[in-house]
């Protein structure tokens, strides 16, 4: 049986094809179309699917969309109705697309694949729910779902038990965290939907100043759930998020090219404490509730992996699975395994362990690339070796192998690899590559044996980078560039089993420096998706400092190919 | 001989470029019109539907987002969906 999920038209739209309860493949469309949190009808993302599934769309048995769309029509009405007439323009900009695509979404479906078949339509956060916990390792969990907002709910908490998920209880639209957070990330100067993570990464910088007045918008109750006093907002009936109100209390938006200011590392900070202090409220209400030691969730607001790494110490549950798409993304995946296990009620025979999911390109294309471009290559004998040697002599190198990853993060596959031991590296990094805010941290991955030695972490294994963990003081010095400023990291573990090139790569990293761990940032030019194809790798390494770009065993160096050198900043966007 | 041949190119070039630009020109007086159509009739929705809805929802003293704090927990039960594929079936 064949199911394809579909998520798309709000951000981040993506594409998962299962057969018999099998993920066969998963993607972002945004890596084919080349645009960031691409939000159009994944019709690539799709066609790669089924192109690794040996299918076309009529032998699919269903199709599922991970929104009810009328329903969420129906909540932007109310909310236009309820702030008449300040709502006017946000109904003139939203309407044309709703009216022209997003209500048409099961024939835009239909056109686009001349389906004929069963197409499905599951609640948002129900899509969110399904993605952690029927493709998690646990028979039994409590599950958590958070983001801005789906149709009405933006908070779900609930119970998944084999094969069914019963959704108990929910905060529906105003009130959002998720919401919260990206309305502190407007007022912050990042770009909302997309840079909240980097209030994330500031927040390590400051104190919480702010945390009495983030109080005052932000009423919580003990059992977790909380309401926002709206009129410190503007994002229900307008398309800027902070009001009036919240530009009093927190001072002035900060404009994209001021430079970050105590203030603002303080005001991030007061939001990380929020969040966490509502997060844990809600996990141990959960808890209560539900009698499980084992957690699943996912939304946006479950890729906040410095709430995550706290979650243990902070609450009763003991195993704790996250869907490393968390975002929209995940919706297609969540939205497959609902209908083939919760709606057509068959059992489930698959835990999501790796995020290798996406395309991959034979060893063959990849010396056809090279050799009809006229790009200046070696084949290596011993991979691990000598890349480890370039990144022990201070290279930037970038890795292309196997399977594109699944979700926001490069895990191995499409990464940048770095020396972590050199102090410099990060000011490095930023200066021939990445282009970051100086605040923000790179990660390191670390071989699972060694994790305990480096980290102070509550399990042995952390597949997806998606918790940070406190650095052991001890191993700080050794560490420096993926080391932050509070003395954490938003680790990656190694096992060979899990990605043998890529292990190797690190071991060998570990035998010459002493140190088993490397920095591990994803392959892409700033702003753009990470790269997907061989000829988007190396025209990332072209267009950016990077020295080495190393795709299967071929080793291509940017200094013997200055004749296709040209400056990615050109075109680079946050 | 070759002096006619390079005026008629150049005529032609002349009014090619005339049309294209004119084709362009055309097209953005289009989308402008196509804007302007959509933002009037949006206008028209907005005030007449949306704004009789709402002046009926508020001389009735309801509220279709709950904004107003309240004593007690912000927990809205969820009903439990009949797990029936006609549900899903629908959009809404």
């Amino acid at each position: 049986m064949n199911i394809l999920g579909i998520s798309c038209f709000y951000h981040d739209a993506s594409a998962t094809l299962i057969k018999d309860g099998i993920v066969i493949a998963a993607a972002e469309e945004e890596r084919f179309s080349r645009v960031k949190h691409d939000m159009r009808f994944p019709a690539n993302a799709i066609k790669y699917c089924l192109k690794e599934g040996g299918i076309d769309a009529s032998q699919l048995d269903y199709i599922g969309f991970y929104e009810k769309p009328l329903i969420k029509f129906e909540r932007l009405i109310s909310q236009y109705i309820d702030t008449f007439p300040k709502s006017f323009m946000a109904f003139e900009r939203s309407m044309p697309s709703w009216l022209s695509e997003k209500m048409k979404v099961e024939s835009a479906i239909r056109k686009n694949l001349r389906y004929k078949g069963e197409v499905l339509f599951i609640d948002h956060h129900m899509s969110h729910a399904a993605s952690a916990f029927l493709v998690s390792p646990f028979r039994k969990a409590a599950l958590l779902t958070a983001d801005g907002v789906g149709e009405w709910s933006t908070t779900t908490c609930g119970i998944g038990e084999n094969s069914s998920i019963r959704l108990l209880k929910e905060i529906r639209f105003p009130h959002s965290l998720g919401l919260l957070y990206s309305t502190v990330t407007a007022h912050l100067g990042f770009s909302v939907n997309n840079s909240e993570y980097k209030v994330m990464g500031l927040s390590a910088y400051g104190q919480p100043a702010y945390h009495d007045k983030f109080k005052k918008i932000i009423e919580i109750r003990d059992d977790g759930s909380y309401a926002l006093d709206m009129s410190y907002f503007d994002y229900h009936f307008k398309l800027s998020m902070p009001g009036k109100k919240f530009l009093k209390e927190f001072g002035p938006t900060r404009k994209k090219h001021e430079p970050v200011e105590q203030r603002h590392k303080d005001i991030a900070a007061s939001l990380q404490k929020v969040t966490e202090e509502v997060l844990f409220k809600m996990l141990n209400h959960l808890h209560k509730e539900t009698k499980c030691r084992n957690l699943c969730m996912a939304g946006g607001v479950a890729l906040n992996s410095v709430a995550n790494g706290k979650i243990k110490r902070n609450t009763p549950f003991r195993n704790i699975w996250i869907q490393p798409a968390s975002s929209d993304a995940g919706g297609s995946m969540g939205v497959a395994f609902y209908i083939y296990n919760a709606i057509l009620g068959n059992k489930r025979k698959y835990a999501l362990n790796t995020a290798y999911l996406g395309p991959s390109f034979s060893r063959d294309y990849i010396k056809n690339f090279l050799v009809f471009r006229g790009i200046k290559y070696r084949e290596l004998e011993n991979v691990p070796k000598e890349v480890a040697k370039l990144i022990c002599n201070n290279n930037v190198v970038g890795l292309f192998q196997g399977r594109m990853e699944w979700g926001p993060r490069a895990l191995g596959n499409r990464s940048i690899l770095s020396n972590p031991c050199n102090p410099k590296m990060k000011e490095i990094l930023n200066l021939k590559v990445k282009h970051r805010e100086e605040f923000r941290p790179f990660a390191p991955a670390i071989l699972k044996e060694h994790v305990h030695k480096f980290f102070d972490i509550d399990k042995d294994e952390e597949n997806f980078m998606l918790f940070v963990y406190p650095i052991k003081e001890s191993k700080r010095k050794l560490i420096p560039a993926v080391t932050h400023v509070d003395g954490t990291g938003r680790l990656q573990t190694i096992s060979r089993k899990q990605n043998p090139l890529y292990y190797d790569i690190i071991k060998e990293f570990g035998r010459m420096s002493g140190v088993p761990v490397v920095i591990n940032t994803s392959f892409n030019i700033r702003g753009e998706p990470i790269v997907c194809t061989p000829e988007e790798a190396y025209k990332c390494m072209t267009g950016t400092g990077i020295d080495y770009l190393v795709m299967e065993n071929f080793l291509v160096s940017r200094q013997e190919n200055k004749r296709d050198w040209w400056d990615s900043e050109k075109i680079a966007e946050d | 001989m070759n002096y006619p041949r390079s005026l008629y190119s150049v005529l032609f070039k002349i009014l090619k470029d005339f049309f294209a630009g004119f084709r362009e020109g055309f097209k953005s007086i289009g989308e402008f019109i196509n804007k302007t159509v959509v933002f009037i009739g949006l206008a028209i929705v907005y005030f007449t539907a949306v704004g009789v809805t709402w002046f009926f929802i508020r001389i009735s003293g309801k509220r279709l987002l709950q904004t107003k704090k309240h004593e007690g927990t912000y927990w809205v039960n969820i009903k439990d969906r009949k797990n029936n594929i006609e549900e899903y079936r629908k959009p809404f």
